[in-house]
This record gives C-alpha cells, structure tokens and sequence, in this order.
C-alpha cells in the first residue's frame, strides 16, 4: 500500500479547474512541478510512521488543492486529515492506508494531466 | 502643515500574508494581483510581525494553524503594537468551530474566511476591509480636524506633541514649537460680529497654511489661540517663520473692517537638539513667553533657546 501503482498510468490524466485561466496558468504550473516532492514526502511520512508531517502535508493539500482548481484533491486531503485526527495516539497509520493511497493517485493524475498539456 | 484629504486612497494598498503553506501565497499572488495590490509575504508569526511593525501594511491575511506561534498570538501581538493595531486583519483558517471564529473576532480581527476559500470571495472581503480600513482612517483624521479653519485642532496637537518631543530628546533632533494668540480679538468679534470674527481666524489658518513647511504641524487650539509644531528647526530658523507670520498678518486688510488691522502675540520655545524638557515643560515656557509678549504690549514674538547651554531669551 502507499507504493506507486502501475495501474495508475492507465488512469486519465487530471486537468485543473483553472488550465485555461491566464492569471492562474503560471501559479498551477508551479504546483505541478511540485507534486513529484510532495508525493515522495506523503510516502516517506507514511512509511516512517511520522503522524505529524503526514496530517501537516494533508492539511496544505486540502487548503490548496481547490484554490489550484482540483477541488477532488481537497476532498482527499480532508478525508486523511480527518482519519488521521481521529486516531487514538497509539492507532498504526496503516488504518489510513487507502486515503494515502488515493491521495497519491490524485497527485499523479494531477501531475500527469500538467505534463501532458492536457486542458 | 494642515490636514491633506486623500493621502491614505492615493497610496498604493500594501497586503502582508502570514501563512505557513507556500500554497496560500502562490494563490494569493495570483488572485489579488488585479486588485493593484502589493502582496508582502511573511511564512512564520515572528517574521510577519517584524514586518508588520517595520512597515504597517494596509490589511493583514493570517493564518491560524502554524507551528512555532499560532495566529492567535500574531493576532494579539498585532493589536498591542500601537503601530500595527488599526491594521485590519483578514483571518485565513482551516480551523472552523465557532470557539476559534469567537476567538478570532474578540482578538480584534475584522473578517474570517474559512480553508479552503473561494479566492473570488476573498478578493471581495480584502476589498471591504480595505475599505472600512480607508473609512476608519479618514473619520480619525476627521476628528483631529478643525471645523472652521481646515487646520489640526487641539486632540491633533495633544497626541502629536508628546512625540516630538520625544523624538528630540531621543534622536538629539531640533525641535521648535510656537503658541500663537490673536491680540483683542474679543473686540472683533463684539465690533463687527462672529462671521468677522471666524474670517479672521479662517485668514491666520490661510496664512499658517501659505508660511509653514511641509513637516510642519499647525493647528488651532481653540478660540483665537493657535499652535505651530516646527520639527527639525532651531530656534533662530523657527524665530525667522514667527516674524513672517506676525508682520504679514498684521498688515493684513480685511474686507470686513478694512479700518480695523488685527495683530498676533507669540510664544516660541526651540531647540537645536536635545532639549531637557518634558513636553508640559515646553508648552509652559511657550505659553509664559506668549504672556511676555502680551504684557510687553502685543504684536511681538518672545523666543526662548533651550537647547542645553544655551537658554539665551530673545526678543523679536
């Protein structure tokens, strides 16, 4: 869990809300070639169990996501936000496995769908 | 000199955005930017509180939720700053429960917007507080305003002087500073009747306006006694404007009483760097040089130098 998934690149890519916004365009850009080091980061705060970093990451991502024009990686960000508040001190993140997963794939999507131009 | 209108909407509106998320910033960037905005960005409380204090920024956009000092203490740390507590304050928060909104406003913010915001809707509410901002700025400088002259009044003089003062004293700045009463303008008044009266009084104000420098503060302290603040001027340069503006008052013809000249008697205590006196003390030796020059039979300037060592009386 919480590993790149192949099947992803089979998955369409995920345009911005905002691609087609002049005064937007060049802050999504940004956002984009940020992805890649945000991915690796939720990974490594995941795997090494770094409850902290993981729900500050979630946090950013659920405040930015829609402002960026990707309201679905709001709505994922909340979810993990939330699981990861609502675990008991001692709780394994593992119980937030599948919100990691689906937060990264929303990522990868994101990135994909700057890389590929798509509007 | 005298109030200017406007000065406050002619500025180019400055927003300091304090928020930890390199996102917000980036957002703001680009949304506000059509607002003719300068965008300041500040990613830590201590950062956007020295900011905030070096140079006050026209509206504040603060986060909550950060590490290291939390919004709430920047928050209270803004409105204790004499120079950044009429800044308004935009709260920018992730956190939602109506204690942290309760909290936010008892504090001293003006608005609260939730994450994640609508940045259309923010631009809206920045706009407002800019506004209510401009507003408040202008009905303070109201209140510090004479009615019947245009010139500062007495609750300008009050809250400007005592900072002068001490500017002097700490900085080793020259610093002059002239009371001015009109000479039997009772006389006036009970002659030709108060709209003679009030031009007289609207006529020194036109001619303190027309005499004074930039940097310097007149003001009308009621009835027929006015005040000039001269900062950065010695005695000898303040002694010079004094003259000027005894003689061409007194030669001035008025189209009420053109029979009737009206003089000015006036007190003046300067100093060309680090005066010992306390701002009371000043206005004292002012108001006994302005009684000097009364009892010495009017229309006269009395000087004194306090610059340490010096204190020579000078009469004009």
């Amino acid at each position: 869990m919480a590993q790149p998934n192949p099947a992803w690149g089979a998955l369409p890519p995920l345009p911005s809300l905002f691609a087609n916004d002049p005064a937007m365009r060049e802050v999504v850009e940004e956002f984009i070639g940020d992805i890649p080091q945000r991915v690796r980061s939720i990974r490594s705060a995941f795997e090494s169990g770094n409850r902290v970093d993981l729900t500050r990451l979630a946090h950013q991502l659920r405040g930015a996501g829609a402002g960026y024009g990707y309201p679905a990686l709001t709505s994922a960000a909340g979810a993990l936000e939330d699981q990861l508040r609502g675990l008991s001190n001692d709780g394994a993140l593992t119980a937030v496995a599948q919100e990691v997963d689906e937060l990264i794939m929303l990522c990868e999507r994101a990135a994909q769908g700057g890389r590929s131009g798509s509007n | 000199m005298a109030p200017e209108a406007n000065t406050h909407e002619e500025a180019q509106p400055v927003a300091l955005v304090i928020d930890d998320s390199v996102d917000v910033h980036r957002l703001l960037r680009a949304r506000l930017k059509p607002e003719g905005l300068e965008l300041v960005q500040a990613l830590s409380g201590p950062e956007g509180l020295a900011l905030a204090a070096s140079n006050p920024p026209s509206v504040v956009l603060l986060d909550l939720d950060m590490p290291e000092m939390d919004g709430f203490e920047v928050l209270r740390n803004l409105k204790e700053n004499p120079a950044t507590q009429h800044v308004p304050v935009i709260v920018l928060s992730g956190l939602q429960s109506p204690q942290d909104k309760v909290t936010a406003f008892d504090l001293g913010a003006v608005d609260y917007v939730t994450k994640p915001f609508d940045l259309t809707e923010l631009r809206v509410r920045v706009r407002a507080a800019l506004r209510l901002s401009q507003l408040l700025t202008m009905l303070s400088q109201r209140a510090q305003i004479d009615g019947l002259t245009g010139l500062w009044n007495r609750a300008h003089f009050d809250k400007r002087w005592p900072d002068e003062v001490s500017g002097c004293v700490r900085h080793g700045r020259a610093l002059s500073m002239a009371i001015l009463d009109l000479d039997n303008f009772k006389s006036v008044n009970d002659t030709y009747g108060h709209p003679a009266g009030d031009a007289v009084l609207q006529g020194m104000a036109t001619l303190l306006q027309h005499e004074c420098r930039q940097s310097d503060v007149a003001c009308r302290m009621g009835g027929e006694e006015f005040a000039v603040i001269m900062p950065d001027t010695s005695v000898e340069a303040a002694l010079v404007l004094c003259e000027r503006i005894r003689a061409g008052f007194g030669q001035h013809v008025w189209l009420r009483h053109p029979e009737r000249f009206v003089t000015t008697s006036i007190g003046l205590v300067g100093s060309s760097g680090s005066a010992t006196l306390s701002a009371e003390e000043w206005i004292e030796a002012a108001d006994q040089n302005l009684y000097r020059a009364k009892a010495e039979g009017r229309n006269r300037v009395i000087a004194t130098d306090v610059t340490p060592k010096a204190r020579l009386a000078k009469a004009g």
